[in-house]
């Protein structure tokens, strides 16, 4: 018994010598610097991301309501690159595609094109499917509107199945987070997305 | 302490020991002085050869950690919060009014804006928060929240009861004489 008594305390003495040899100090100053060093990476991809230029996948099932964005985009989702500096530097044009927030659940994102800045005057078909050369009477209704100030007027590209402006009305600019100018993924369908249908 | 078991000597050794070590910079270097390497110097000695460099390599250090700064000081404020000015008299007894041009400007309160409730969008009535304007997305409003989606309110001068759309909400300024709030611009997208 006083031998394995012994023998413990001699073992934790040496252990005690031994936590006392290692530099602690290099070690914890090492670990800080790294440490630092990963989260100055994470804000730099944080400002770029927010800044610069984006990934964005979008998703039809939870992005867009069905394949809105058809043939633009695929119907099992593209990813598309996402630049930030036009709408912040506020030269947005008609025609191009951009991700913003959805005015009726601030949580979702969805894509669509834009089809008329403040000011213009913009035409749109609320029920295109039930506009059809078969019927005698012509009951397609079109509206026509003039987009208010501070905002835009977005539709999906797939008009058939797109919830978009005819349903929620004009969009207000700040909603916008950027302008989706090129798609990266799939291989085959990488390319710059075009400024119309 | 024993120089075999320094732990920063294994694995960093010091490279005026080594004949054979080749002199490598560490990427960025400066014309004429080596900056210490990861680890292998104490903080102490650190200081001590900072206030011996040259001055392009202490203003290359400072742009250096004020690029760093700019970087973190605009995520913490993306994300987590950051600190406004308000101007404007349209909160008036919450905030005092001062102007927004050049000398009232000073005089402003200054408030913290936290950004962690923009995870799950939960607002309460009465909650004071900042958007950007419907009309003009390059200006941010303060102003205190009446109407969640779903409530029914009644705008004031007029007896017309409107319900919140999904994802909208009504806001009002305290000081009613001079604001400009929903009962201006109606509506107000979650933004």
């Amino acid at each position: 018994m006083s031998t394995a008594g012994s023998r413990i305390a001699s073992f934790l003495r040496g252990a005690a010598a031994r936590f006392g040899k290692v530099p602690w100090r290099e070690i914890r100053e090492d670990a800080f610097e790294r440490a630092a060093l990963v989260l100055k990476a994470a804000c730099f991809v944080h400002v770029v991301n927010a800044y610069v230029v984006g990934i964005a996948f979008v998703r039809p099932s939870s992005t867009v309501r069905g394949p809105s964005m058809l043939p633009t985009i695929n119907l099992t989702g593209d990813v598309v690159a996402v630049e930030r500096v036009s709408p912040r530097w506020g030269s947005l044009a008609v025609g191009d595609v951009v991700i913003l927030l959805s005015p009726e659940n601030p949580r979702k994102t969805v894509a669509k094109r834009v089809l008329g800045l403040e000011g213009d005057a913009v035409t749109f078909v609320i029920d295109p499917a039930r506009g059809s050369a078969f019927q005698t009477v012509v009951v397609v209704l079109v509206y026509l509107l003039q987009v208010p100030e501070g905002h835009v007027w977005v539709q999906g590209d797939n008009i058939y199945s797109s919830r978009d402006s005819r349903q929620f009305g004009p969009v207000p600019y700040g909603l916008i987070q950027g302008r989706a100018f090129c798609k990266v993924w799939p291989p085959e369908a990488v390319g710059l997305i075009g400024q119309k249908l | 302490e024993p120089k075999s078991l320094r732990l920063s000597e294994t694995r960093f050794p010091k490279q005026r020991r080594n004949p054979f070590f080749v002199k490598r910079p560490p990427f960025p270097s400066p014309p004429h002085r080596r900056l210490p390497s990861l680890g292998s110097r104490s903080s102490s000695e650190i200081k001590c050869r900072k206030l011996i460099m040259g001055k392009w390599s202490a203003m290359w250090l400072f742009t250096r950690k004020s690029v760093t700064g700019a970087l973190f000081g605009l995520t913490i404020s993306d994300r987590y919060g950051s600190i406004v000015p308000v101007t404007g008299s349209s909160m008036h007894p919450t905030f005092s009014a001062c102007d927004a041009r050049f000398p009232g400007y000073l005089k402003a309160d200054v408030v913290l804006v936290e950004k962690f409730c923009l995870e799950k969008y939960k607002f309460s009535h009465g909650d004071v928060i900042t958007f950007k304007s419907p009309t003009d997305h390059k200006q941010t409003f303060v102003k205190r929240l009446i109407a969640l989606p779903g409530d029914w309110v009644q705008v004031p001068e007029s007896s017309e009861i409107l319900k919140i759309p999904e994802g909208h909400c009504w806001v009002e300024g305290d000081n009613a004489a001079c604001s400009l709030d929903s009962r201006s611009f109606g509506f107000v997208c979650h933004l």
